[in-house]
């Protein structure tokens, strides 16, 4: 590809920055059949979970979209984001409508969801070229309320409270005469992940590029990156437009998920669930923010599932019945997984105690996982029960669930402040293996580890 | 992402003096504006003054909070509301005589046992707010200040999970300070609704101005947020308030002058602990009940607007902020009803409005100075 | 035409200048620039003119308004009066970016840098305004954007082996000192490749003997890049043994202008630096 006559690298010493470090070939097989694995679980993931269990890892997979569609705005711009449901929300109105009142076919919806999407995000960053950093963030707050309590709410356009249909599209559904064990939503389910990984691999050519690097030029000094020729304007709106056509896109997966879209899945308290993933995750790393998106697209379902209560959207003004529901069934599963989490706690704190500095990477990375495990767990079913007091649902009557707020909220505090970078910041090191580098970096110049942690700190 | 320009657009269009005369007239533009609008969509102004006063002053209380935490921490404090909740729950505690089961009346309670009581919230709300500080806040210094932001929203659903624990997601009914005294008093002269018996319009507890039923217990959230807002006026000419002005604006040159950085941060957040548990302990008397997570539901969102409205640093802004943004709110709910509209979510619609329209003009707030 | 190329076709360069006479009209102009903050009138009246491979210097006290008057004529402040020219042409009205565009290449006081940028790619940033495939193509990985992401690649290596930075490509900005972040922000800035050259205080953080290497640089990048440098400093012999041409600034205006040898004589000058009485500078 080197158009100039530059000398080749044999000819350069080991220790040339032009001569960068590769694996070797068995390390350069080793990280493709671990990528491999990687990408066959989540291809084999919708088939090994229960049927009733394929839309949450839909949810999974959308969820992935919506925190990289996040990211860009966080990660990249550095502008937060606190309406970012009505960015989603948007999307799913959008496809909706397109579907049903105006009969395209469901990639034509997705498109204009996108178009849509992006266009209402352009907006939103106009104002961004204005109104700066927190006042910004406010606006997006205030933008996510407005969006949700107005223009969702609007009977013509979405239903009102009533909600939208949102059909599937045909191709997904399986032929009259199939009889196959793979299900519709299982189709659905890989359509969300082809949709995740082709915006996966679009976000990672867009940071190593020019537009990406522009926009997280603009985000450390927009003064410096204009006297090197970087349009600001431009590109700040270019990062608001991507970031809101990918949260089209993934509002359309979302409404077709559960073939069906109503205000109430736009809540504040789902901005702010967004946000948490996003942070979580670790702001500014693509396979952090996905993973944060994950763990945390679990959080309601998983909770409805454990307590056995009356899935949120539709519990919502509860009343007497999901109170009775509430009363029943001490949930055993949550008291195993506390156990779990004190467990993972407990054996993280021996290994730092008793090896501290001591540890091997592999010990490191393994006493990082367990941790990430157990604390992520905990933080995650600990905050849905959080949430759910919020919202006003009756989930905990109980003994032994009352406590779940309470040791998840502190295991994520506990967490973030150990490792501010988040999942991102805890995985680094297999991270940068698994992307062809090493697994070890000698040269520890980086502040703070995380790649957004690392920045921020050296912000002024 | 600083644009290039982000001075006012008077400023940039006319000098600074012409700016300034241009702004007097803008305003006083509004408030005709806002008048000829009322007449015209049978809005009460009156009332609606009135009413958005009630709701703008617990924003404010609230809002101060905030701004105080912003100012000197540059923290955006999701929690500031939930620490109002758990010293509304301190009083309740207290008068019901640490029974939860224990179902407050209103007559029952003595209003020197509330003052005792609410005090001792008070100091709890503060010390709540300098462990938050010194626990977590402190500790995430150096990350990104979304990652604090993150953390003060876990706080806030720890405290929300801490009280569904202990009091369970049940309403729980809460006394005002003042609720009972001489009914029907009018005052203002001007009675535009009678009662049957011809008296003005005034339920007990409250009395009318100009048709419009005023409690008393909103006269007494007003007087406590106009000496609140004077003591922090003062607080901010004694060395400690000038000290943490200083290390708010510049934080290494102030700790080089033998100020702690440290303290100054925990002592801006005590403060503001006090004013959040103040505004929980008002905010439950509007309701006259509450529920974990009241706050936070009811009241957060509003105030951080309201504090953006005024500039985030300015606690004189952050007060206009509220009763504006009270007003607005109360003003969009009146014209809609008033009218039969069928707008969905009128006080998010006139939140959103008058957000864009302020920022647009005044991209740093009211009282926000320009950058 | 590209910094690299210029490097690569030195001996081209020089045999086109031998001969040539610089070009009649001042790369660099500006026309009584002025400037108020407020109260305060941080400019007044300020002539300047830079011609071709000319190396200019501002010198003056704190204060006197040497990086407010580069900040108007980048682009970043707006002047109250006068105007901006870059080779006759009036771009008083244009963004900062569209100013790198037709040329100007500037450093700033406070380190302009990607902080959270490894040195290499802030240098790959820094040529941003000579990439020529689209943000879209760069999106979807076509084969013409990643060829000329290898030969940005290529070229920041070569303007780091020029100014002998090369060992500090990989390195985050963290772990810098401050003058070799200055000296990266000149890599970076040079990467751009600017015909005019604006440096705010580059001596910032290095010893004298750093200093001295680099005022030999300076030179060099003249002679073999073309370039056209302006520089603000305090280190007043070193401006007056580079510079071609020194404007003093003194509390918002021009206090004097001339050769270096005038402006060491000069005694307004010898007084607003070293006092009242001074007669020289120096």
């Amino acid at each position: 590809m080197a158009t100039t006559t530059a000398p080749a690298p044999s000819e350069l010493g080991t220790d040339d920055p032009r001569n960068p470090w590769t694996p070797s070939p068995a390390g350069r097989i080793a990280r493709l059949a671990v990528f491999g694995l990687l990408m066959a679980a989540a291809i084999a993931a919708p088939l090994i979970v229960p049927d009733v269990q394929v839309n949450l890892v839909t949810r999974a997979f959308v969820f992935g979209i919506i925190a990289l569609s996040m990211n860009i705005l966080i990660g990249y711009t550095g502008t937060v984001s606190l309406g970012h449901q009505a960015f989603v929300g948007v999307g799913a109105f959008t496809a909706a409508y397109i579907l049903t009142n105006v009969g395209l076919p469901w990639l034509a919806a997705v498109a204009v969801a996108m178009l849509v999407g992006a266009l209402q995000a352009l907006l939103i960053g106009v104002l961004a070229l204005r109104v700066q950093g927190f006042f910004f963030a406010i606006v997006t707050l205030a933008y996510g309320l407005f969006t949700k309590e107005v223009v969702f709410n609007i009977t013509a356009l979405t239903g009102g409270g009533a909600g939208a249909q949102a059909p599937r599209p045909a191709f997904v559904e399986p032929a009259a005469d199939y009889a196959g064990s793979i299900t519709g939503d299982v189709r659905y389910a890989w359509l969300a992940l082809a949709f995740l990984a082709a915006i996966w691999v679009l976000d990672w050519r867009f940071t190593s590029s020019r537009g990406g690097r522009a926009v997280q030029a603009l985000r450390d000094d927009s003064r410096v990156a204009a006297s090197w020729g970087i349009n600001v304007r431009a590109f700040t709106l270019l990062a608001f437009g991507l970031s809101g056509a990918v949260a089209g896109i993934a509002g359309a997966l979302f409404a077709s998920t559960q073939v069906f879209v109503s205000p109430e899945s736009f809540t504040l308290t789902v901005a702010l669930t967004y946000v948490l993933m996003t942070t979580v995750g670790g702001v500014g790393s693509r396979p952090g923010v996905v993973l944060g998106g994950f763990v945390f697209a679990g959080l309601a379902p998983i909770l409805t599932a454990l307590h056995d209560t009356p899935g949120w959207g539709v519990a919502e003004e509860g009343g007497e019945g999901a109170l009775d529901v509430c009363a029943t069934a001490p949930p055993r599963v949550v008291a195993g997984v506390f156990g779990l989490v004190l467990l993972g706690v407990g054996i993280e704190a021996v290994r730092h105690l008793a090896l501290g500095e001591r540890r091997t990477h592999v010990q490191r990375v393994l006493g990082g996982l367990i941790f990430l495990g157990a604390a992520w767990l905990g933080a995650v079913v600990g905050l849905g029960g959080a949430f759910g007091a919020l919202g006003g649902y009756c989930i905990f009557t109980s003994i032994t669930p009352l406590i779940e707020p309470v040791i998840g909220v502190v295991l994520l505090l506990v967490t973030l402040i150990q490792f501010p970078g988040g999942i991102a910041e805890q995985l680094e090191a297999p991270l940068r293996w698994l992307s062809f580098g090493k697994f070890h970096e000698e040269k520890s110049t980086s502040v703070g580890g995380g790649s957004a942690a690392g920045s921020s700190s050296m912000r002024p | 992402m600083a644009s290039l320009t982000s001075s006012s657009v008077f400023d940039r269009v006319l000098g600074p003096e012409e700016g300034r005369l241009v702004r007097v007239g803008a305003s006083l533009g509004a408030v005709i504006a806002v008048v000829v609008l009322a007449s015209l969509l049978n809005v009460s102004l009156l009332s609606v003054l009135v009413n958005g006063t009630q709701t703008g002053v617990v924003y404010a209380l609230v809002a101060l909070g905030i701004a105080l935490v912003y100012k000197s921490t540059r923290v955006l404090n999701f929690a500031q509301g939930e620490i109002g909740t758990v010293a509304a729950f301190v009083v309740y505690l207290g008068l019901a005589g640490f029974d939860k089961s224990v179902i407050l009346q209103q007559n029952e309670v003595a209003f020197l046992e509330m003052v005792g009581w609410s005090i001792l919230a008070i100091m709890v709300g503060a010390v709540l707010a300098v462990l938050i500080n010194l626990g977590i806040v402190q500790q995430l210094q150096n990350a990104a200040p979304v990652t604090t932001l993150v953390a003060t929203i876990g706080v806030a659903l720890l405290l929300v999970g801490a009280e569904v624990l202990y009091f369970e997601a049940l309403p729980r009914s809460f006394p005002q300070f003042l609720a009972g005294g001489p009914s029907g008093v009018e005052l203002g002269g001007l009675c535009l609704s009678t009662t049957a018996e011809g008296a003005c319009l005034g339920a007990e507890g409250t009395f009318a101005v100009g048709g419009v039923n005023i409690t008393y217990q909103f006269l007494l959230t007003t007087a406590i947020l106009v000496v609140v807002a004077a003591a922090l006026g003062v607080f901010f000419r004694t060395p400690a308030g000038t000290a943490l002005l200083a290390t708010s604006q510049e934080p290494f040159a102030a700790q080089l002058s033998g100020v702690s950085v440290t303290a100054m941060s925990a002592l801006a957040w005590g403060t503001a602990g006090a004013f959040g548990a103040l505004a929980g302990i008002l905010g439950g008397g509007v309701f006259q009940s509450i529920t974990p997570g009241f706050m936070t539901s009811l009241f957060l969102v509003p105030a951080i607007v309201a504090a953006v409205l005024g500039g985030i640093t300015s606690m004189p802004g952050a007060v206009v902020g509220s009763l504006l943004l009270g007003i607005v709110q109360t003003f969009a709910n009146s014209a809609v009803g008033a009218n039969g509209w069928s707008v969905p979510g009128p006080p998010q619609l006139a939140t959103f409005g008058v957000l864009l329209l302020v920022l647009l003009f005044r991209p740093r707030g009211l009282f926000g100075k320009e950058a | 035409m590209s910094t690299i190329d210029r490097i690569s076709s030195l001996a081209a360069r020089q045999a086109e200048r031998g001969g040539a006479t610089p070009d009649r009209v001042p790369v660099l102009s500006t026309r009584g620039i002025g400037i108020r903050f407020g109260g305060l009138q941080a400019l007044q009246d300020v002539d300047m003119e830079v011609n071709e491979y000319e190396i200019v210097g501002f010198i003056g006290p704190n204060g006197a308004g040497k990086t407010t008057f580069f900040n108007c004529v980048t682009g970043f402040y707006k002047p109250t009066t006068g105007d901006v020219f870059i080779r006759g042409e009036r771009v008083t009205d244009l963004r900062p970016d569209q100013r790198a565009n037709l040329g100007i290449g500037r450093s700033f006081q406070q380190v302009g840098l990607v902080r959270s940028f490894t040195v290499l790619e802030n240098l790959m940033v820094s040529q941003h305004q000579h990439v020529k495939y689209s943000v879209a193509a760069g999106m979807l990985g076509m084969p013409w954007s990643l060829e000329e992401e290898a030969t940005m690649r290529e070229r920041a290596f070569e303007v780091l082996d020029y100014l002998d930075l090369l060992h500090l490509a990989d390195e985050r900005l963290g772990g810098l000192s401050y003058g070799m972040l200055k000296q990266v922000e000149v890599a970076a800035v040079l990467a751009t490749d600017p015909d005019i050259l604006m440096l705010d205080e580059p001596l910032a953080g290095l010893g004298p003997e750093e200093s001295e290497i680099f005022g030999e640089r300076l030179l060099r990048m003249r002679r073999e890049l073309g370039l056209t440098i302006v520089i603000i400093e305090h280190h007043v012999p070193f401006m007056l043994r580079v510079c071609d041409y020194v404007y003093v600034l003194n509390f918002g205006q021009l206090l004097a202008e001339g050769l270096p040898e005038t402006i060491r004589t000069n005694r307004d000058v010898a007084e607003a630096y070293m006092g009242e009485g001074a007669a020289t500078l120096a």
